[in-house]
């Protein structure tokens, strides 16, 4: 989505007086590019007088060998590899395949990219071939671009193979340019993919920069023509169509465009072409799509081979999980459930859900339950890749801790989180439903006057907290005795086994639901001295059923 | 000559926890302790209640003769502490108004009932994991559980896991086992076909006493 803020680049391409007061006026920006261009053809290039920085700095990533990385990644575990391997992504032309990017390997001996893949093959007779793999290069780019919200709340995947990113304003926080550009390609590198940045005030600029091959940091308005004006026709994004006209017509570099007059120039080629220089030259706003971070997280991981024991893709899994952590982490929230799924190469994928009691970002506490649900966990066979998903994204709440009694504050909030860390590793290891809590609830009949809660279910907290409470009614603390431990279910008995003691008790309850109860309950012991709680059914006087133990 | 750094045998007895007379109350000897809430058998005790930290084995060979009701005073404590209740692997359910009319405050109160496993020995193996887990953790009070057939093995690693962190650890069985490291097991039975819930209690072993006790509560 484009807001209004995003359009606010300086007219620097001579402006009028009055605008030149306020630049970075919005309305100006998006005024319709035939008046603009219009406006502009009126004057010469050279006469742009402003010296402004530019209001917005766009930062482009571009992957060069993306499609190759993608593709290489399920050839080979690392990318580095695919350079030692002749491998080329084919792409089809017209029907028939292309090769679209060669490795280093393939490309020395002679395999370039437009080549037939007949013609490759006979260069490279060990030529491996892999179609492209747009949707995979996709997700890497959306992988990618979460990775880079980091950087800057300003992200837009616009242009193919790239990330655009507007950092101006992530400047001083990053130390400058110098180190921002550093981090950036160190992290791209560590991830296994290969930048080319290029920085200019421009976002199509920075874009077209980058795929001509140049790392270029620009960050002055007025320095960009004379850097732009050097490439060649080719390397805009123009359609084929035009651009083969404006080769005929003996146009190659960026220069030979910007020495013709504008209005000429829109009436044979089209306003789009206009539209485009003044893009570049920063003339003109682009609106961009901005990056929207999905509120759901997914990221996979193919192995390099099936493996059978989890513990040697740990480290993948790790991987996973960090990645997971730095999403939370950036988007200040925590996770209470995420799924893992493992592939394999025959079966149906296997999936293991890890809930959580408390919504959490801890990269420890994540490890240690993953790795304790794995322990106990049974893999139908080898694994050839896998992915970690969540959906259930909450905001992350810090522990508050008390101005005035730090100390004291500060290790019951730790007991309190150690503990609760704790029920999920055990809860990890014994299974989803172990363990439990009582409730009261307000029912006099007493195998209803508890309530099993699953202990951090926050939905069934919900739901009984209407009825069910810690403390006890006139219902549930009757005069009475009532036995500490009860039975699931009723058991019948043996009368003569047992010697009844006290008066009876009568319960008659539950008329409106389907278990409706009419009985007389007792106390009796029996030989060893243990002291029970039974009853019998108003209807059936002689049978007599075992309830509780008074233990 | 006696040498003067070597210290007596006196001075010994006062300041190694280890040594204590045989046939006296170890008076000198200060480990914390927890009322039983009985003056009875606070009495008997060796220390003069339960310990606060360490392992107990009670020995119940019919359930629901009032070994709750024993213990209650013991949880109520720890609840005042703030200090969570864990069972594990209890034979019944704990019954929650009957909990709540001794004063037990539910929300100390944690169940861990399906240890899932289809293996026995499985069972036992995340049983006694989960106590050790419980057992290190400050916010636990007393970890009771009712193990199927705890090796003298266990039965250690959880007397020094439970001193070590300072927590309580009670094992409810039906019978004893020979020769248990526990430095403190008592037995509980009750007599036949009375309703006085009188209680028998013999201390069966208790450190820092060679004679064997047993006196009658009523609860």
């Amino acid at each position: 989505m484009a807001t209004p803020q995003q359009a606010q680049l300086a007219l620097t391409l001579a402006p009028p007086p009055s605008a030149d007061s306020a630049p970075a006026e919005p309305s100006s920006a998006a005024r319709p590019s035939t008046e603009l261009s219009t406006r502009a053809s009126a004057q010469t290039p050279t006469q742009a007088p402003t010296q402004t920085s530019a209001q917005q700095l766009w930062l482009c990533i571009y992957f060069p060998y993306l499609p190759l990385e993608v593709v290489s990644q399920s050839v080979e575990a690392q990318s580095v590899i695919s350079d030692s391997l002749p491998l080329a992504v084919t792409e089809e032309i017209k029907g028939r395949p292309h090769i679209l990017i060669a490795s280093r390997h393939a490309r020395a001996a002679g395999v370039m990219a437009g080549l037939s893949t007949a013609a490759a093959l006979a260069l490279c007779p060990e030529l491996m071939l892999c179609p492209r793999q747009i949707s995979a290069e996709q997700r890497v780019l959306s992988q990618l671009a979460q990775w880079s919200y980091q950087f800057t709340p300003k992200l837009s995947q616009e242009f193919s193979q790239s990330l655009l990113l507007e950092v101006k304003s992530s400047l001083m926080l990053f130390d400058g340019l110098p180190r921002l550009s550093q981090r950036i390609r160190e992290g791209c590198q560590q991830q296994g993919y290969r930048p080319r940045l290029s920085v200019t005030p421009s976002p199509r600029a920075s874009w077209i920069l980058a795929r001509s091959g140049n790392n270029i940091q620009i960050d002055q308005v007025d320095g960009l023509r004379s850097i732009l004006g050097q490439l060649p026709l080719a390397s805009l994004d123009l359609a084929p169509r035009v651009l083969q006209r404006l080769n005929k017509t003996g146009l190659t570099s960026l220069r030979d465009l910007w020495r013709l007059p504008r209005a000429d120039l829109g009436r044979r080629y089209g306003l789009d072409l206009l539209k485009i220089l003044d893009q570049i030259s920063a003339s003109q706003t682009q609106l961009l799509t901005t990056f929207e971070q999905p509120l759901l997280f997914n990221a996979e991981q193919d192995l390099p081979i099936a493996i059978e024991s989890w513990s040697q893709f740990w480290p993948a899994i790790q991987h996973l999980l960090q990645t997971l952590v730095e999403f939370l982490q950036h988007r200040n929230a925590a996770t209470d459930r995420f799924e893992l799924s493992f592939f394999h190469a025959n079966n149906a994928r296997s999936e293991l859900i890890i809930g959580l009691r408390k919504p959490s970002q801890n990269l420890e506490h994540l490890c240690l339950l993953v790795r304790e649900r794995l322990n106990h966990y049974c893999l139908p066979a080898s694994v050839i890749a896998v992915q970690l998903c969540t959906d259930s994204i909450q905001p992350y709440q810090a522990e508050e801790r008390n101005m005035f009694q730090p100390h004291r504050s500060h290790s019951s909030h730790q007991h309190e989180e150690s503990w609760q860390n704790l029920l999920d590793q055990l809860q990890a290891r014994l299974g989803p439903d172990s363990i439990q809590t009582l409730q009261l609830t307000d029912d006099y009949r007493p195998e209803c006057s508890q309530d099993y809660a699953l202990y951090g279910d926050t939905e069934s907290k919900s739901k009984t907290s209407a009825q069910a409470s810690l403390k006890p009614s006139s219902k549930t603390n009757p005069t009475q005795p009532r036995p500490n431990w009860l039975l699931p279910q009723p058991k019948p008995l043996r009368a003569a086994d047992y010697q009844i003691h006290s008066q009876s008790e009568r319960i008659e309850s539950g008329w409106w639901d389907q278990h409706p109860i009419h009985r007389d309950y007792h106390v009796a012991t029996d030989q060893n001295g243990s002291r029970y709680w039974v009853f019998r059914e108003l209807q059936q006087p002689d049978r007599w059923y075992l309830h509780g133990l008074f233990g | 000559m006696p040498d003067p750094d070597t210290p007596s045998l006196e001075q010994l007895i006062h300041t190694q926890p280890h040594l204590w007379r045989g046939r006296a109350r170890s008076s000198h000897h200060n480990a914390p302790v927890i009322s039983t809430g009985f003056a009875e058998l606070d009495a008997s005790l060796p220390d003069g209640g339960w310990p606060a930290s360490g392992l107990m084995e009670w020995i119940v060979p019919h359930w629901g003769v009032g070994e709750l009701r024993l213990l209650m005073p013991l949880l109520l404590h720890l609840n005042l502490q703030a200090r969570w209740c864990a069972w594990l692997s209890a034979p019944y359910t704990p019954y929650a108004p009957a909990l709540v009319s001794h004063g037990f405050d539910l929300r100390y109160l944690l169940i861990i009932n399906r240890i899932n496993s289809a293996k026995t020995k499985q069972v036992d193996q995340n049983l006694f994991w989960s106590m050790e887990k419980l057992l290190a953790n400050p916010a636990c009070g007393v970890v009771l559980a009712w193990p199927q057939q705890p090796s003298v093995k266990h039965l250690r690693r959880l007397q020094s896991v439970a001193t070590n962190s300072k927590n309580l650890v009670i094992i409810f069985q039906q019978q004893a086992l020979a020769n248990t490291p526990t430095p403190l097991r008592i037995q509980l039975t009750a007599e036949n076909n009375t309703n006085d819930k009188a209680l028998n209690i013999e201390i069966l072993k208790a450190r820092g006493s060679l004679s064997r006790r047993s006196l009658r509560l009523v609860l």
